[in-house]
């Protein structure tokens, strides 16, 4: 499940660029992509980071569920992608999940 | 020629038949044990085999994101947006004409940065150019240990100024014990 919402998420990503460029940070930033997630697991508790492994300066975006008590059947997932920011510069980045049931 | 079938043929046709029947059977059960025996590990290593040839389109496709000196010829400046998959044909090429890359000794830390910081845990990844018609590779980054179990490989076939290729192979082999005790 985990693995299959990953990919879901890197789609969602991509699919913010035309075509078959790659996708700006800002438009990761400004995408509704916490409301993505929830939709997509339902009652499933979840955790997401983004960001650009190795580099201590780069950009970062993560979001929850606000979920808070016990943890069960917890599941992780991550998937690379590429991003480029305004400059033009291409980064990598990973795309984080854990997902938990009550 | 009569057409007429005794009971001598009559059981013949019948034994025909249950061979042909038994044979077809054997060949339908043992296709579908090929498929169904098939061990959950190929598809882990499958599965393995794609995250590193994800883990390399990324790289490839992603800026060197700092502005360096190549000595090749002569000096190159290259800017931090130039991607890692034109900066390593560059060197592919070097190494293709038998050239030293010692001049490319900046582009190979940073690489190897990147590909150490985007794979898995406790796995070292080790960057190999190889020319198809050479069995051993024209550089290893770093050298590529002889003695491990487990290691997945991926590459990327780049396409050089003159038009002959070179393949930039990505081996992830298990971090060494010592290394996993410092973590």
């Amino acid at each position: 499940m985990a693995e299959r919402a990953v990919e879901r998420i890197v789609q969602k990503i991509e699919s913010l660029a035309p075509g078959y460029e790659t996708p700006m940070l800002e438009s990761i930033d400004q995408s509704d992509l916490s409301h993505f997630v929830r939709d997509l697991l339902d009652s499933t508790h979840f955790s997401v980071n983004i960001s650009s492994p190795g580099r201590t300066d780069g950009w970062c975006v993560g979001f929850n569920d606000n979920h808070s008590g016990e943890v069960s059947n917890t599941a992780f997932a991550s998937s690379l992608l590429n991003a480029q920011d305004f400059t033009g510069l291409v980064v990598v980045l990973e795309v984080r999940l854990i997902v938990w049931k009550d | 020629m009569s057409g007429r079938i005794d009971r001598k043929d009559l059981g013949q046709l019948a034994v025909m038949d249950a061979v042909v029947f038994f044979a077809g059977a054997i060949l339908v059960s043992s296709v579908l044990l090929s498929y169904s025996g098939e061990p959950a590990t190929t598809h882990q290593e499958s599965a393995d085999s794609l995250e590193v040839a994800h883990l390399l389109d990324s790289v490839l496709s992603s800026s060197i994101g700092s502005n360096l000196t190549i000595v090749y010829d002569q000096s190159i400046q290259v800017s931090r947006q130039a991607l890692v998959r034109d900066c390593l044909a560059v060197e592919g090429d070097c190494l293709f004409r038998g050239g030293e890359t010692d001049g490319f000794a900046d582009l190979n830390t940073i690489v190897l940065e990147m590909l150490d910081a985007c794979a898995p845990p406790f796995m070292e990844p080790h960057l190999l150019f190889v020319y198809k018609s050479y069995s051993e590779p024209l550089l290893a980054l770093p050298h590529l240990p002889d003695h491990v179990d487990e290691r997945f490989a991926s590459h990327v076939t780049l396409t050089l100024e003159g038009g002959s290729e070179i393949l930039v192979v990505l081996v992830l082999c298990p971090s060494a014990p010592s290394e996993l005790v410092q973590v």
